[in-house]
């Protein structure tokens, strides 16, 4: 618990936007990718939301995605649960029904309390970057990642990041 | 030490950022805390003795590294607990020194009683730096040093009738126990003749020089340079940040303190306990389970899970005391700490529901004082029990409880054994709030076991009152 306490105050330091003039580089790129990450409510810190940004070059651009941590009590030992709000993600490795995501570093036997939750973040963002097309949670996705058809792959992630109701999508 | 409090970033807006990265670095990467009985894996990677022993409980592999670890491997780091103890004493001070709002240095005025012949300070000022220098050559990591070192400065200071000379050596020597262990700095500015020197050069040699020459009403030369120490290794460090410290007023305090280099020369590991084996449980009946337990005199409540869970814990807290710390507690000790490990981890085992759900009745009794209540289990979690606190929350409760556990004693006659409880459950029937959980036998059994904290006495008294009838 004090765990996450520590997390969440440096957290805040890095993600405040004071922070930005006297920033180093990791703090730049931490807040490239986190759009906010904070506890739903101060009295809990085991429940948290996370808006991430779309990585440029990729149909993710210029799109934000939402995403539910929940942290067990035994984190950092073992590893948060994390998803995407259902049906905003269209994406290999991610069940868009669910918000599911396959990770190697979410499961119990890959996670170490080495990382933390800005990590874990940006391991999901670089997720984005890098589809595992071998390891699908979403079939159709990763089947036309495998024949490498990329105007099919970027015209189906755009119906679907257009036509997907979350509000992630108005920016 | 509030060490929730302290972030690794405190140090960005000081005069030497860089310093954060002392700050990261000497903390354990599981709790994210300031090191604490530091142990090392045969990957060379540094954790809590705790932390790591409860990762490796379900792993076997180094959280930075991934490579093999099982428990057995790991090595105690008593130099690095010393440094480490060590930085957390100073940090405060290194925050408030490295301020960058510059300090008026009249803070640090020093009333000088008489002035010495200045020929005779001359001579001696100058000898004694000699000597200092020596001192830095030959013993290092002593006591011996830092305390001729002190005494040098102090004759400056006296010499130059200047009352800057206190804040400039003490600051210094801060500057010098810091950079020492890091060796990039940017440039800072001579406290006494105000020009932009890096680091470096400033603390190795121009402060001393200016000094030295301030004492001597001269103008700056090139010969007192020659004669200030260079070198500096990281046992000696400490001390001369001690050094520093000693030199102020302010910390005078601290004189008393256990000098971390001491410690660590005087290390050993002195423990007449013997590790705590694994147990396969598993192959165990459940009385076996109980009289494994009770022979440690620890507790046999609750199911064979519950008691392996309790087991592998105390396991490793009885590990990680005698086995790594330098200073190891008792086993009553222990036993306290795992009592509260068990009370804040209570959602993990099943029959803990019982201490569970006692937390969630009270969190739904008290939703008007919300606020009050959660930050108090907060802090019983962190160990750090506010018995008034407690008891102001709980007042009408308990005088309640205690009222009607006098009426019915009065009232009662006797009672066999066994209805021994059932009393005090229909007593408690009344209070809306803890009816349910009250009807589990269990729960007396429960609440005995997180008596034996002695910081729970707030409930004892009406507890134990209602259980007496």
């Amino acid at each position: 618990m004090s765990r996450l306490l520590k997390e969440y105050k440096k957290i805040q330091t890095t993600l405040s936007p004071n922070s930005t003039h006297h920033n180093n580089n990791d703090d730049d790129e931490f807040n490239q990718i986190i759009t906010y990450l904070h506890p739903i409510s101060t009295s809990d810190l085991t429940h948290w939301q996370a808006q991430i940004k779309g990585p440029q070059g990729t149909p993710y651009a210029n799109h934000e995605f939402q995403l539910q941590i929940e942290c067990p009590p035994t984190y950092p030992i073992e590893p948060p649960i994390i998803h995407f709000q259902p049906l905003s993600m269209p994406h290999c490795n991610v069940n868009f029904q669910t918000g599911a995501i396959c990770l190697d570093i979410l499961e119990k036997q890959h996670w170490t309390p080495a990382w933390n939750l800005m990590t874990t973040m940006k391991a999901i963002w670089i997720l984005l970057k890098d589809p595992v097309p071998d390891s699908p949670l979403n079939v159709d996705i990763a089947n036309i990642l495998r024949v490498n058809d990329q105007s099919a792959y970027n015209g189906l992630l755009n119906y679907y990041l257009s036509a997907s109701p979350s509000p992630s999508t108005t920016k | 030490m509030n060490q929730l409090a302290l972030n690794t970033k405190d140090f960005k807006t000081t005069k030497i950022p860089k310093l954060q990265e002392i700050d990261t670095l000497l903390r354990c990467h599981i709790c994210k805390d300031f090191l604490k009985v530091p142990v090392l894996t045969p990957c060379s990677h540094t954790f809590c003795s705790l932390c790591i022993r409860e990762y490796l409980k379900d792993n076997s592999k180094c959280p930075l590294c991934l490579n093999e670890l099982r428990e057995s491997m790991l090595r105690s780091e008593f130099l690095v607990n010393e440094i480490v103890q060590s930085y957390q004493s100073l940090r405060s001070d290194l925050l408030e020194c490295l301020k960058i709002e510059p300090r008026s240095t009249e803070t640090s005025i020093i009333e000088l009683e008489s002035e010495p012949d200045d020929l005779e300070i001359k001579g001696s000022s100058k000898a004694l730096f000699n000597i200092s220098t020596d001192d830095d050559l030959q013993i290092v990591g002593t006591n011996e040093r830092p305390r001729k070192r002190l005494a040098s400065t102090t004759f400056i200071g006296k010499a130059n009738k200047s009352n800057t000379y206190k804040r400039p050596s003490s600051f210094q020597s801060v500057l010098k126990g810091s950079t020492d262990r890091k060796n990039k700095q940017p440039q800072a500015q001579c406290p006494i003749c105000q020009e932009a020197f890096p680091i470096q050069v400033l603390e190795r040699s121009h402060l001393d020089e200016c000094l030295t020459l301030q004492s001597l009403g001269k103008p700056p030369k090139l010969t007192v340079k020659k004669s200030t120490p260079p070198l500096r290794t990281l046992s000696s460090s400490s001390s001369s940040v001690d050094a520093g410290f000693r030199m102020s007023k302010k910390y005078m305090e601290k004189e008393d303190e256990v000098s971390h280099t001491e410690r660590y020369l005087n290390s050993t590991l002195q423990s007449n306990h013997q590790r705590l084996p694994k147990v396969d449980f598993t192959a165990m009946t459940l009385n076996q389970t109980k009289q494994k337990l009770s022979s440690l005199g620890l507790s046999t409540a609750g199911t064979k899970q519950n008691m392996i869970v309790r087991y592998s814990h105390f396991e490793i807290l009885w590990n990680s005391n005698f086995c790594d710390s330098l200073d190891p507690v008792d086993e009553g000790e222990l036993r306290r700490q795992l009592i509260s490990w068990e009370a804040s981890h209570n959602t993990q085992t099943a029959n803990n529901n019982n201490t569970n759900s006692i937390i969630a009745k009270m969190k739904i009794k008290s939703t008007n004082r919300d606020s009050t209540y959660e930050k108090l289990l907060v802090d019983f979690k962190k160990d750090t029990f506010n018995r008034r606190a407690w008891i102001v929350l709980f007042k009408k409760d308990f005088k309640r409880l205690i009222k009607e556990a006098k009426e019915k004693l009065k009232s009662s006659t006797t009672t066999s054994n066994d209805k021994n409880t059932q009393p005090s459950l229909e007593l408690i029937e009344n209070k809306p709030v803890i009816v349910d959980e009250l009807t589990d036998t269990d729960l007396s059994k429960e609440i005995e076991e997180h008596l034996q904290n002695k910081e729970m006495q707030a409930f004892k008294e009406p507890s134990t009152s209602t259980q007496n009838e």
